[in-house]
């Protein structure tokens, strides 16, 4: 038998059926939208690690202090009264003088204040090793030199947002500015000079990132902290007070970069046994390959995508266990009719063919409705900020589409096997 | 045409040996011939006629169609015969309720691969010919009894099959309808040279036939 005449039959059929076709590809269409969901949150993260690992270097390493209730026993807890320290990160540079980056910081919460504007930024105390990495800025002035660091100059740098070539729509609902962005906007302050917190300090240069769309950072936004405003590191430690992390004269960690993704595991081995040998069993810290860190950033999204994708794995499960029960269902009623089309010379393989195409049908059927439901909410979602659900691809509307209709194959291969088994008899007979 | 030599049919039950439909069919049928098969009901001539229609395998014994031994025939080689050699007329018309009186005619020629268009063109002579050209369209549901069983021998006559086989065609009609019926068949029979075998318990509508086969008991009574 012709495939048309098949599909014909099957749309009819289908037609005749609505409510319970209606019902039986309800459910894959829950499972549809959620598989595009996954989809789209798969590609995003792996599109954000490699980003992020992009931006930050192949063999990035973070060393950072533990936080105390992070110590492995109270002992190592009551011992850890060391704390990182700006010469850590000389010792490493001049033992491994082969490494592409070693860039202590030190972070500070701590106010900005030019005249009348007063607002808390983010301030990060770097050497100039710091702009190995990452580095997606248009510089305007200069930027901070090693005799900045050698003498403790009071100068900073500040970062200045790009902005976007064509606002995407979710941010005009996202009506929050940046006070200190604004004013950076609004106001040169190149050659400046300008307080942070009680002390002031001259604006020596401006970092202008590139446009949002252009930027890498848009997307790796995971929870990363993004200072505002750069300061000579030594700086930092003798004259910003203010909040951070880390307390006395310390540092927060030190990001290394071996240049080479091979190395991250013997440099790191090497970093830690320096560091113990420095400072002994006195300090709690821990030596993380970024792209673990950036996993681990990514460790609730994931948890959510998996909740979501079980739901959907379920949702297309239950939306199979439908077709197949109308299928089944649609056999004990059309008996007679499998009687008849065998008796007029239908083969087994096309009763099989005529009920699997009816129950693809209906996978696709589906597979379509979610596909319209999910892509306009997954736009819904990006249009309120999701950066994740901006990276909606076509394709992924293609795949859901192909397990909804593979879905319903599956489902009904038992049931068209019955139906092609029944004797044509017997199925004539039927009343 | 049709020869069947031995045919024994015996239908399994539990613990018993089963209970044999026919116990041994002998029978010859030529091209062009018009069969009536009678006898009471449960003598077994719809199991002959199911085993001679192809829906049905004989238990034992050999049956030849054009000279072919087609009793061991798979399910596949059966479908094809079905839809390509033979024609069947039932007693309660058998027609799918949810298409029109011309889908139901044309759906054998679908299986048998014709395209939509020729298929629907020849289905709407046929039915022209035996007057139904007014009601191509109709749902079955809408036809009186007769017009039914003509759109039933208008769908078994749409692959032009050398064989009809007519399971007590008349059987749910008045006997205006009838004899109605049996005139086509005759038609088909005589005009077309199409062999008919039929099977009735009406002795009258036999009569009309070239020849009566008497079946009792699972045998043809001579």
């Amino acid at each position: 038998m012709r495939l048309m005449e098949i599909l014909r039959t099957a749309l009819l059929e289908i037609k005749q059926h609505k409510m319970r076709s209606f019902l039986s590809f309800f459910a894959i269409s829950i499972g549809v939208i959620s598989i595009m969901y996954t989809l789209t949150m798969v590609y995003s993260m792996n599109y954000r690690l490699e980003k992020a690992i992009e931006i930050s270097g192949p063999g990035r390493l973070n060393v950072e202090l533990k936080k105390s209730w992070e110590a492995e026993s109270s002992m190592e807890q009551k011992q850890a009264k060391d704390t990182l320290r700006y010469e850590d990160a000389l010792i490493l540079r001049k033992i491994f003088p082969e490494l592409y980056m070693v860039s202590p910081y030190l972070d500070k919460w701590i106010e900005f204040s030019d005249g009348y504007f007063k607002n808390y930024v983010g301030v990060r105390g770097i050497t100039t090793e710091w702009r190995k990495r990452g580095w997606v800025y248009k510089i305007k002035g200069r930027f901070i030199n090693q005799y900045d660091i050698d003498n403790v100059q009071r100068v900073c740098v500040v970062i200045k947002e790009g902005g976007w070539i064509k606002k995407p729509k979710w941010l005009k609902f996202y009506n929050y500015k940046d006070p200190f962005q604004n004013y950076v906007k609004h106001n040169e302050l190149l050659g400046k000079t300008i307080k942070l917190g009680s002390s002031l300090y001259k604006v020596v240069g401006i970092l202008e990132e590139p446009p949002g769309e252009k930027n890498p950072r848009t997307f790796i936004g995971v929870g990363m902290w993004e200072p505002n405003v750069l300061v000579p590191i030594t700086t930092a430690q003798k004259f910003l007070s203010g909040w951070s992390s880390s307390d006395g004269d310390g540092i927060d960690g030190i990001h290394i970069d071996t240049g080479r993704e091979e190395t991250i595991e013997k440099y790191k081995r090497l970093v830690e046994e320096v560091i113990k040998s420095i400072h002994g069993r006195n300090l709690l810290f821990s030596i993380k390959d970024y792209r673990e860190v950036i996993k681990d950033q990514m460790a609730d999204k994931k948890r959510d995508m998996i909740t979501v994708f079980i739901i959907g794995v379920i949702a297309i499960f239950s939306g199979g266990i439908g077709i197949m029960n109308v299928s089944l269902a649609a056999i004990y009623s059309r008996i007679k009719e499998i009687g008849i089309r065998r008796a007029i010379g239908a083969t087994r393989l096309d009763i099989m063919l005529q009920f699997m195409i009816e129950a693809m049908l209906l996978g696709l059927f589906g597979g379509i409705a979610g596909v319209i439901i999910g892509f306009f909410g997954i736009q819904y979602l990006a249009s309120k900020g999701d950066v994740d659900m901006m990276m909606l691809k076509w394709w992924m509307s293609l795949t859901a589409v192909f397990i909804a209709v593979l879905t319903g194959f599956l489902a009904s291969i038992y049931p068209a096997y019955s139906a092609s088994k029944l004797d044509p008899i017997e199925a004539l007979r039927y009343e | 045409m049709i020869k069947c030599q031995n045919l024994k049919k015996i239908y399994p039950l539990k613990k018993s040996q089963g209970y044999p439909a026919l116990k041994g069919i002998n029978l010859e049928v030529r091209e062009c011939d018009f069969i009536a098969i009678s006898g009471p009901s449960g003598c077994g001539k719809s199991t002959l006629l199911n085993i001679l229609g192809f829906l049905d395998y004989p238990s034992e014994g050999k049956y030849f169609f054009k000279g072919k031994d087609v009793s061991g025939f798979n399910d596949n080689q059966r479908a094809y015969l079905r839809r390509k050699e033979i024609g069947f007329v039932f007693q309660s018309f058998n027609l799918l309720p949810r298409l029109s009186a011309i889908e139901n005619v044309a759906l054998p020629m679908f299986y048998l691969g014709k395209n939509r268009s020729y298929a629907i063109r020849k289905a709407a002579s046929i039915l022209e010919r035996l007057g139904l050209g007014n009601k191509l369209n109709n749902s079955i549901l809408e036809l009186s009894g007769g017009e039914r069983q003509r759109v039933g021998i208008a769908r078994a006559i749409s692959n032009d099959p050398k064989v009809l086989f007519a399971d007590e065609p008349t059987g749910n009609l008045d006997s205006a309808n009838s004899i109605d019926v049996l005139n086509i068949l005759k038609n088909l029979n005589k005009n077309m040279g199409m062999t008919i075998i039929m099977v009735t318990h009406d002795l009258k509508l036999a009569a009309m036939a070239d020849r009566i086969i008497k079946i009792k008991d699972g045998l043809i009574e001579i």
